[in-house]
């Protein structure tokens, strides 16, 4: 069902260029098909201010029965990094139930995403990667909805 | 009109499933009413538009039951929270009826639900979200079971289930395949074994509560009378529990076999024999007799262990540091630093080495417990392991007063059969592995080239250990055309003499048996004799190796021809 996720997206596009969460923006969404969002991350001292970290939304067409395909992506200039975070590999692959299959219902949306990885990154309280991270980035293959990951870690 | 109530679709609950298809109509019904009195704005609705009915119960309501009172948005503005389309956009004869089928204020389009509850339902992407039951649809928000309607057809839930089921116990249903299939060879190469070394009447005598379960048919077979089924098995329940020793003994025997060649089972095979003159049974209330000669099968090889460890160590202390020197010395040169070096770090050649060094370090242990099967090339494992007995004595209770004449007390009654269970051990004296020329064994230093000789020694062990039992069996058959008729037949012949060796006949007592003359005991002494004829031939091998590496001398180039020729008479 194209026509629902193009119609859903047009929503969301217009609601997205209104007013915002503090911290978040809207980078670019040229086509229905990947957006990308800035996101800053207020009161905490692990991700300073003046860090900002970019989000790529992948949609797939049957968004939103399906979830998006959500990483942080590096770059150059501007100069974005991957944020530290025990759920957050080197590649930008993001272990959050919310983006899995399991935990995704079509009651969330953009919005919502950026609002948890907000509050998940502004709540963290360890510098550090993912045990196996040096194995996973290196040895990876699958796209992030194929992985299974095991949400364990209740405390970040 | 403005005063006409505002006829919605929602509030209109037609009864079941055909209901999405014909909606588009009802749509169409409504629609000359709602294109007239649907007002752009919904804050202008008619004044008598229904009051939202503010109890929840009503919107519990299943998705299709129609329901008199309306749901509580029908005023306002409902926003499908899987499209984000809301009833302003609705275009009355495409657009699937709104549904509210939980107390939330969720609300959505029919065609959205039912799109994401096929989701659910069945998970395209993976495979994993498979449970007994079909997963519960629940409203993301507020977690309330959305109940649809849909014709119940039982056969279709009953195969749906038994699929689940099906696809659950795949795993278990496999192990136990494999299980049940290495526990039959083993029972049938324990069978092998137990005839090699007892001989046919013993042998026969032993095994015969089991061949008989062994080749029964299966129960299923006897479906069609449930009473025969019944007594089947009860017979077979009986059967197992009365000759569980049989039943657990027997196929232990091929891993034992094939442990008693490593160094795995070292602190185990000591203690069985003790166990098993724990747990021995007596049944004529006596207590174990050591002094009568000649002794029971079971406390023959009950003391197995004991001799195999005393064994291992008197071939190290004689000739341990010796072979390792003619090791070396066939070795070239330059990785013999290297082989110094790991002497000097403790790892030794042998196994036996661990019983004897307590200064070799952890790690190396566990290499050599790898390479142990690259040490048996060097022939130090064999002797170690020829003489491990079977702790299948515990296990299987020996009649051992009976044992002492077997052969001629032909079948024991069988009211004593029970008790006349077999002095089960069969010695697991493995065979030796053809005995390789030293230089073959890779350097002890080498990690990854030792391990990967071993998987190749591994098998080798693995088989030699199976052969074992029919080795030994063939040497004492040897040992009954090598020694003289007098020592090995059981005909009553009496020569009076204080000779020890004569008991060893069993020809000075008033017994008619001795060791030699009973199958098992000649199969026990042959395998013991071939340890020590092969160890024997394994160290003269290696010595004259090294005094033949020594004498080397390269040749040097005398004939004519061949390329790069030189001049003739070249120097040597």
């Amino acid at each position: 069902m194209a026509g629902m996720s193009s119609k859903r997206l047009q929503k969301e596009l217009a609601k997205l260029h209104g007013t915002l969460p503090p911290g978040i923006s809207l980078v670019s969404a040229e086509n229905l098909r990947e957006w990308q969002m800035d996101m800053s991350i207020p009161d905490n001292p692990i991700y300073p201010p003046t860090e900002t970290y970019r989000l790529r939304f992948i949609f797939s067409p049957s968004y939103p029965i399906e979830a998006p395909e959500v990483v942080f992506v590096q770059l150059a200039n501007p100069e974005r990094k991957i944020p530290i975070h025990p759920h957050i590999y080197t590649n930008g692959i993001i272990c959050l139930d919310l983006l899995d299959s399991q935990g995704w219902s079509p009651v969330h949306n953009v919005e919502s995403i950026c609002i948890s990885i907000q509050s998940m990154l502004a709540g963290n309280t360890k510098a550090e990667r993912p045990p196996g991270d040096a194995e996973f980035v290196r040895s990876n293959r699958q796209r992030p909805r194929d992985i299974n990951f095991l949400y364990h870690d209740p405390s970040v | 009109m403005a005063s006409l109530p505002q006829r919605r679709p929602s509030q209109r609950r037609p009864s079941p499933e055909e209901e999405s298809r014909a909606s588009p109509q009802r749509n169409l019904d409504t629609s000359p009413e709602a294109q007239s009195t649907t007002p752009q704005h919904p804050q202008t609705l008619p004044i008598n538009h229904q009051t939202p009915v503010s109890t929840g119960e009503e919107r519990t309501d299943d998705v299709k039951t129609p329901a008199p009172s309306p749901t509580a948005p029908s005023d306002e503005v409902q926003t499908c929270w899987i499209c984000f389309s809301d009833s302003t956009e609705d275009i009355p004869g495409q657009t699937s009826p709104w549904r509210d089928p939980c107390p939330c204020a969720l609300v959505a389009h029919e065609a959205c639900l039912l799109d994401w509850i096929a989701d659910i339902e069945a998970p395209a992407k993976n495979s994993r979200a498979r449970t007994l039951r079909a997963p519960k649809i629940q409203c993301p928000q507020c977690k309330t079971e959305i109940k649809l309607t849909r014709s119940r057809d039982y056969l279709v839930d009953a195969v749906r289930a038994l699929e689940r089921l099906g696809a659950r116990s795949l795993t278990p249903a496999a192990l136990l395949f494999v299980g049940g299939s290495l526990y039959q060879s083993s029972l049938l190469w324990g069978v092998h074994s137990i005839y090699a070394v007892f001989g046919v009447e013993d042998g026969w005598r032993i095994l015969q509560p089991l061949f008989h379960n062994v080749l029964r048919a299966p129960l299923e077979v006897y479906a069609a009378s449930p009473r025969d089924a019944a007594d089947k098995l009860l017979g077979l329940v009986v059967d197992h529990l009365v000759h569980w020793r049989l039943y657990v003994g027997v196929p232990l025997i091929t891993p034992m076999l094939i442990l008693s060649r490593t160094h795995l089972a070292d602190s185990i095979l000591p203690v069985l024999p003790v166990l098993f003159f724990a747990t021995q049974a007596h049944p004529r209330a006596e207590p174990l007799d050591f002094t009568r000669w000649p002794p029971s099968a079971s406390l023959c090889f009950a003391v197995l262990p004991y001799i195999r460890q005393a064994y291992n160590v008197g071939y190290e202390k004689v000739w341990g540091e010796h072979i390792r020197r003619w090791a070396r010395e066939v070795q070239p040169r330059s990785t013999q630093t290297a082989t110094e070096e790991a002497d000097e770090n403790g790892v030794e050649g042998g196994m036996l080495a661990e019983a004897i060094d307590p200064d070799t370090d952890d790690d190396n242990i566990f290499e050599v417990r790898i390479d142990g099967d690259l040490w048996e090339e060097w022939g130090d494992n064999e002797e170690a392991d020829e003489e491990v007995m079977e702790p299948l004595q515990p296990v299987i209770q020996p009649q051992q007063q009976e044992q002492a004449p077997p052969l001629h007390q032909p079948p024991l009654a069988e009211t004593e059969a029970d008790h006349a269970q077999p002095p089960p051990n069969i010695p697991d004296n493995r065979p030796p592995a053809a005995a390789r020329p030293a230089p073959a064994a890779a350097q002890p230093h080498n990690h990854e080239h030792r391990l990967a000789i071993s998987t190749t020694a591994l098998a080798e062990t693995i088989l030699g250990a199976l052969l074992f039992p029919t080795l030994a069996s063939l040497s004492g058959s040897l040992l009954t055309f090598l020694l003289p008729k007098t020592w090995v037949t059981s005909l009553p012949v009496h020569i009076p003499s204080a000779n020890w060796l004569k008991s060893l006949k069993g020809t000075d007592t008033t017994r008619v048996t001795g060791l030699l003359q009973t199958k098992w005991g000649r199969s026990l002494v042959g395998g013991c004799v071939f340890v020590v004829v092969k160890d024997a031939v394994g160290v003269y091998v290696r010595w004259r190796l090294a005094g033949m590496q020594r004498g080397r001398r390269v040749r040097d180039w005398n004939g004519v021809g061949g390329v790069g020729v030189r001049p003739s008479g070249g120097d040597s």
